[in-house]
């Protein structure tokens, strides 16, 4: 079996199904340890007065409280901008901020005794809203605008329309909380296990907090119970408080959230508020658009300028705007900080394509397939200036509509709801095209280390960090496939900022392209170095030698792989490499606001058809049908693996989902029990996902391309489904308001909508 | 201490507290981390363990439960399998080899909680169906597969001649031998008689009743409340009784409800069965008790609707006295009830009429594990095309789960065909439901209009 390509399962999976595999919580403590627990703001705005915090060192177990004071370096760990205070010290941002750590000998007295806190406030009324950020103009950052010609086109065209989406939000609700353990090193430096999507950054951060070298830091992280885009930048504070404690206390401290406190602190998918005008032919051509996007980006600027500019590259989704023109406002609202989630905002600018070519549809009183094939690119430029091919688009759309006989059912389904009376079906097909590479351009870079043993094992560390999406696995494929050995050969280490330094985080699907590439290099310097010195011992040339399952072979002669090492060893051959990458061709002008910032698009389309009930407005999604674009698989089972999850993660954000706030600011959906992400009878009731194996034109690690994010969006066929059925209610002539997500409640809203309107 | 059976032998332990959690015992104390915490309040299945008792045939009963939400005193007596009880070896369980195999796996964090959840299943149902897989498997949470790899397993592994079938005569054994001690842990009493039950009562009446605790622990672990005493009704046999005679209920307080739906199934009891398949999860189910949820008084509790329009009764006990209350005039605000500090609920009866039109609806974000916004139970027979003895139980409408009074009087005697939606909600004009995040008071007030209109109006017998 040829390791790239094959279905190889996830390197941990016999650690998962046994229970043997460590996550941060389960590592064995070092002697002595202490625990930590965070003491929380009660108010979203204004100021603290006093903080009393005397019983909470007479409590029982406590060995020491922390404030904003006790930081020797910098207070302020904002990843790209300033604006997130470790510790808050005067100003409150948010309603359950942290304000001091509370060190204890168990962690249940640690959080018992932050409980004990006496704090004065003095309150402002807090801004929890677009509407009311943008009314006096509270921004995190200035706003950006991408323009192509001229945008007042939409008034001279046959039809001219407007809408307006609310999008909200979405927990990222990894299964494994934030955690982290720090342990003191004997030069006074840190080893941190951390369950981070950026080593890098939080070895950053700890030793600037410490005032400390970034070499007296170590990160390591073995593995994550699923992360999202939430461990990217939501990991550091943690880690960073946990290395406060243990610097200031010279102890191992341990710090994880509990649910509702992890909820409550953590930052969250943007809620965003899109308005568009477009202006069309008769037939449904687009001819002119004008999109206003606004990001909520809580009260911090975080990661929310490339998120906001991700939401503005993908509000065009799969079509060709002739004349365009968006501007992506970045909106301060004082609630915590929003952050990376799959799709980094790209979502969020789909669906607002989506939902305006539905409009487009219905004003038409065209299928809304007709109307999306008829937008899609041929060729043409984005409005930030790259060039779609769209040839793909084009054969996955057109392909999934005869696969999943998209036309036949849409005529069985316009005559099922003429007939019923409760139950509504909706139907939908609709694409995604995801641009691959970070927007932030020194991101693209990724290494790796790779070790052969003189046994013929191989070790390989890499920047990349494990989340469940089985990028180790992919990585330790390239390897094996590079030296021609089997796949459990070849060892993943944890991912460890002394290893491999200077990483980016693993986010914006580029880990297996950009890992994958690095290791590739490193693999092809070892595979090189042995090639050569077995072509002089045999006075051939380098590339005679195969290396194939684990043997070496040339015309007249062969030998095993752990026989070519451990003579190569003998010979003073080095056995350990690295390998580097960084994603070419890729540039974006800000001032210009045009450029080529993807190396290519990743392509995929789902059909989804949903059941809803007139009665209450629950939802089912009765079949889907997928078709998405890897390019070469590097491994389809763990390919198909982040299509499904993806997909339905995605529908989820859109229906059952919510995030609510009460007017203080306080977050009412802070836990599993209230914040309802998709179980086990969510899952489509039919699901069939096919991959179009099709080489990626892109220069990438075996022509494959990116899973991680892309099909996240397929999800969006679910709301354009539901949007559908509801529209059956006005004989498809009304296309109905409808935000996100689509709970019961709002779908109950827009069904008595159109029941009541003539 | 604590006697159990675990990994093929009998342990003792001692625990640190009344309100320790099994999951904490495990993780903490014993170190055995395979088992996860993802949320410790029931919601997401990653701490899911099987217990294992005998049943009133001295067969084994396999049940996962959340560990989060059990008090590891109640462990007492039972046998315990956590995920390192699987393997033997470098023999996989049959489980765990198609969990591999099938890819059912990703992050791996909710994969422990996942099996184990379904080798309760498998052990009980060998050969299930989807369906019966989705009611076993609602608990737990899978944020990265989009479940269906996990079904496919699921559905595929050979449990048949698992180590456990291999274990069982010895597990049995074990099990009736057992050394159950009837104060294990220091304020936690599980006493064995109602008698002692009332006692108890008597002497502490701050104390808890826990009966499943499944929402009291809440509080334990969420809320980090201690409490001095906490009194527990698993042992009392006499609560355990179900019986259904001619369509009469008599169910003991301690009956699960895991028990409850599964005779809910024999009888015939769609409304009740359809009702139970989506309370809560699995886990919960097979701890949480008709008592308990009666007795916690919550203003949803999905069974309080439907138990009202059957117009059920409670007997509540005390050393002086017995007597019997109706569960219309038990409840009497937001959490508040019409028990005494000295009194525990001993049974619940009510009747299910043959013939009797018996229609519930549960209305929430999720169809697995949520709470409702609204509950609608409705109950009545049709007598000569019109509608008599309308009863209709509701939940979330109001602080306490209430009867539609409006509506039944307003209907009474009223052939259904002719019955409108503006009619029922303008008689349910009354009622002031609260909005919050599980729906806005007009969303329930639309909702519940809708759904007792479709109740009324539809003409199939469902009881």
């Amino acid at each position: 079996m040829k390791p790239i390509g094959s279905p190889v399962t996830h390197d941990s999976a016999l650690l998962h199904v046994t229970g043997k595999a460590r996550y941060v919580v389960d590592a064995p403590l070092p002697e002595g340890t202490l625990f930590a627990a965070i003491g929380q703001a009660t108010i979203a705005r204004g100021r603290l007065v006093s903080m009393d915090l005397s019983a909470l060192l007479k409590a029982p177990g406590v060995v020491a409280v922390l404030t904003a004071s006790d930081i020797p370096g910098i207070t302020d760990i904002g990843p790209v901008y300033p604006g997130d205070p470790l510790l808050a010290a005067d100003e409150v941002l948010f309603h359950g901020q942290p304000i001091f750590l509370v060190l204890a000998t168990d962690e249940k007295l640690a959080r018992s005794a932050a409980l004990l806190a006496k704090v004065e406030y003095e309150e402002t009324p807090p801004i929890l809203t677009i509407d009311e950020a943008r009314s006096k103009a509270y921004r995190v950052r200035p706003p950006h605008v991408m323009q192509r010609g001229d945008p007042s086109n939409i008034s001279s065209a046959d039809h001219k329309i407007s809408g307006e989406i609310s999008i909200g939000g979405q927990e990222h609700l990894y299964l494994e909380g934030q955690a982290s353990l720090a342990t003191p090193t004997e030069e006074g430096g840190i080893h941190l296990l951390c369950s981070t999507q950026h080593p890098t950054e939080v070895q950053t951060l700890v030793s600037e907090v410490l005032g400390l070298p970034f070499h007296e830091v170590v990160v390591e992280v073995r593995r994550m119970g699923g992360a999202f885009g939430g461990k990217e930048t939501q990991a550091a504070p943690w880690a960073c408080l946990a290395s406060l404690a243990a610097h200031k206390l010279n102890k191992p401290v341990k710090l994880r959230l509990p649910r509702v406190t992890d909820m409550t602190v953590t930052g969250k998918r943007h809620p965003f508020v899109n308005q568009y005008q477009v202006g069309f032919r008769s037939d449904g051509c687009i001819e002119a658009v004008q999109i206003d996007i606004n990001g909520d980006c809580g009260c911090s600027p975080d990661l929310s300028d490339a998120i906001v500019d991700r939401a503005m590259f993908h509000c065009d989704n799969a079509y060709y705007y002739p004349s365009v023109k968006v501007c992506g406002e970045r909106w301060r609202t004082d609630k915590v900080s929003n952050t990376a989630f799959r799709g980094f905002g790209g979502p969020q600018g789909v669906i607002t394509a989506e939902a305006m070519l539905d409009d487009i549809a219905r004003v038409c009183q065209q299928d809304p397939l007709d109307t999306r094939l008829l937008n899609l690119y041929s060729g043409q430029q984005t409005h930030y200036g790259q060039t779609v091919d769209g040839s793909t688009l084009h054969q996955i759309m057109t392909q999934l509509r005869a696969s999943s006989d998209y036309d036949r059912r849409r005529q069985k389904i316009a005559k099922h709801n003429l007939a019923s009376s409760r139950y509504l079906k909706g139907l939908a097909l609709t694409p995604v095209k995801f641009g691959i590479s970070f927007t932030v351009k020194h991101l693209n870079q990724a290494g790796v280390l790779v070790h052969i043993y003189t046994d013929g094992s191989v070790l390989v560390s890499q920047a990349g960090t494990e989340m469940g999406q089985g990028l180790y696995t992919k990585v330790s494929q390239v390897v094996a496939s590079v030296l021609g050995i089997e796949v459990d050969r070849v060892k993943m280490s944890s991912t460890r900022t002394d290893k491999v330094p200077n990483t980016s985080p693993t986010a914006a699907s580029s880990g297996s392209d950009m890992n994958g590439m690095a290791a590739f290099e490193a693999a092809s310097t070892l595979k090189r170095r042995i090639a050569e010195f077995i072509a002089h011992r045999e006075s051939i040339s380098p590339e005679e030698i195969a290396f194939n399952a684990g043997t070496l072979s040339w015309s007249k002669g062969s030998m095993t792989f752990i026989e070519a090492v451990k003579a190569a060893y003998m010979d003073r051959v080095q056995l350990s490499a690295t390998g580097f990458y960084k994603t070419p061709n890729i540039w974006y002008d800000r001032a210009s606001a045009q450029g080529n910032p993807f190396l290519y698009y990743a392509n995929g389309a789902a059909c989804s058809e949903v059941i809803i009930d007139r009665l209450t407005g629950a939802t089912h999604i009765e079949r889907v049908d997928i078709l998405h674009d890897v390019g070469n698989s590097l491994n389809p089972a763990l390919d198909r693996g982040q299509i499904e999850g993806g997909f339905v993660q995605g529908a989820g954000w859109l229906t059952s989902e919510e995030l609510k706030w009460d007017d203080k600011g306080r977050l009412l959906t802070n836990s599993a029990a209230t914040y309802k992400i998709p179980a086990i009878s969510d899952r489509p009731t039919h699901l069939t996902i096919d991959l179009l194996e099709k080489p990626n034109s892109a220069p990438t690690i075996a022509r494959s391309k990116a899973v991680g994010e892309p099909p996240f969006m397929l999800g969006i066929s679910v709301w354009c489904a539901i949007r559908d059925a509801i529209s059956s209610i006005s004989g498809y002539r009304i296309s109905p308001a409808l935000n996100a997500p689509a709970t019961p409640e709002a779908i109950i809203n827009a069904i008595t909508t159109l029941e009541e309107s003539p | 201490m604590i006697s159990y059976w675990k990994n093929g032998s009998v342990q003792q332990d001692r625990t640190l507290s009344n309100t320790q959690t099994l999951l904490e015992f495990l993780r903490d104390t014993k170190r055995l981390t395979g088992t996860k915490e993802g949320c410790a309040s029931g919601d997401c299945g990653a701490c899911t363990v099987v217990l294992v008792t005998l049943d009133a045939d001295e067969k084994l009963c396999y049940e996962a439960v959340n560990s989060c939400l059990m008090p590891v005193a109640e462990l007492d007596g039972k046998a315990l399998i956590t995920v390192e009880d699987l393997a033997q070896g470098d023999q996989l369980h049959p489980l765990q080899q198609a969990f591999i195999d099938y890819h059912a796996s990703q992050c791996g964090f909710c994969t422990p909680g996942f099996i184990l959840s379904a080798l309760a299943l498998k052990k009980q149902h060998p050969s299930p169906d989807i369906e019966a897989i989705d009611e076993a498997l609602g608990g737990n949470l899978c944020r990265c597969t989009g479940y269906s790899p996990i079904i496919k397993a699921v559905l595929l592994a050979d449990c048949t001649n698992d180590r456990f079938t291999q274990l069982e005569a010895s597990l049995v054994d074990s099990l009736k031998h057992l050394n159950r001690n009837d104060d294990p842990v220091t304020g936690f009493h599980q006493p064995s008689t109602l008698e002692a039950l009332c006692c108890l009562k008597a002497e502490y009446p701050e104390s808890v009743l826990l009966s499943g605790g499944t929402d009291w622990m809440l509080r334990a672990t969420q809320g980090l409340e201690r409490v001095e005493t906490l009194i527990s009704t698993e042992k009392i046999a006499a609560l355990h009784q179900l019986t259904v005679e001619q369509g009469c209920w008599s169910v003991g307080a301690a009956v699960s409800l895991t028990r409850i739906k599964e005779q809910a199934k024999v009888s015939g009891f769609a409304a009740l069965d359809q009702l139970l398949s989506r309370f809560a999860s699995q886990q919960i189910r097979n701890r949480a008790t008709l008592g308990g949820s009666i007795g916690n008084a919550s203003p949803i509790g999905d069974l309080a609707p439907l138990l009202l329009a059957l117009q059920a009764d409670l007997t509540l006990n005390s050393v002086q006295q017995e007597r019997t209350v109706a569960l219309e005039d038990f409840f009497l605000g937001y959490k508040h009830t019409a028990l005494q500090s000295n009194e525990v609920i001993s049974q619940i009866h009510f009747r299910v009429e043959e013939g009797a039109h018996i229609y519930f609806e549960k209305v929430s974000k999720r169809i697995d594990d949520d709470i409702s916004a609204v509950a609608v139970a409705t109950h009545y027979t049709l007598d000569e095309g019109r509608i008599h003895g309308l009863l209709i139980g509701l939940g979330g409408m109001a602080a306490t789960p209430v009867l539609a009074k409006d509506v039944m009087t307003a209907f009474e005697d009223v052939d259904p065909t002719t019955i409108t939606l503006e009619q029922i909600s303008s008689a349910l004009s009354e009622l002031t439901p609260m909005s919050d995040l599980r729906g806005s008071a007009e969303y329930r007030l639309t909702v519940c209009a809708r759904v007792i209109h479709h109740h009324l109006t539809r003409a199939e017998v469902s009881a």
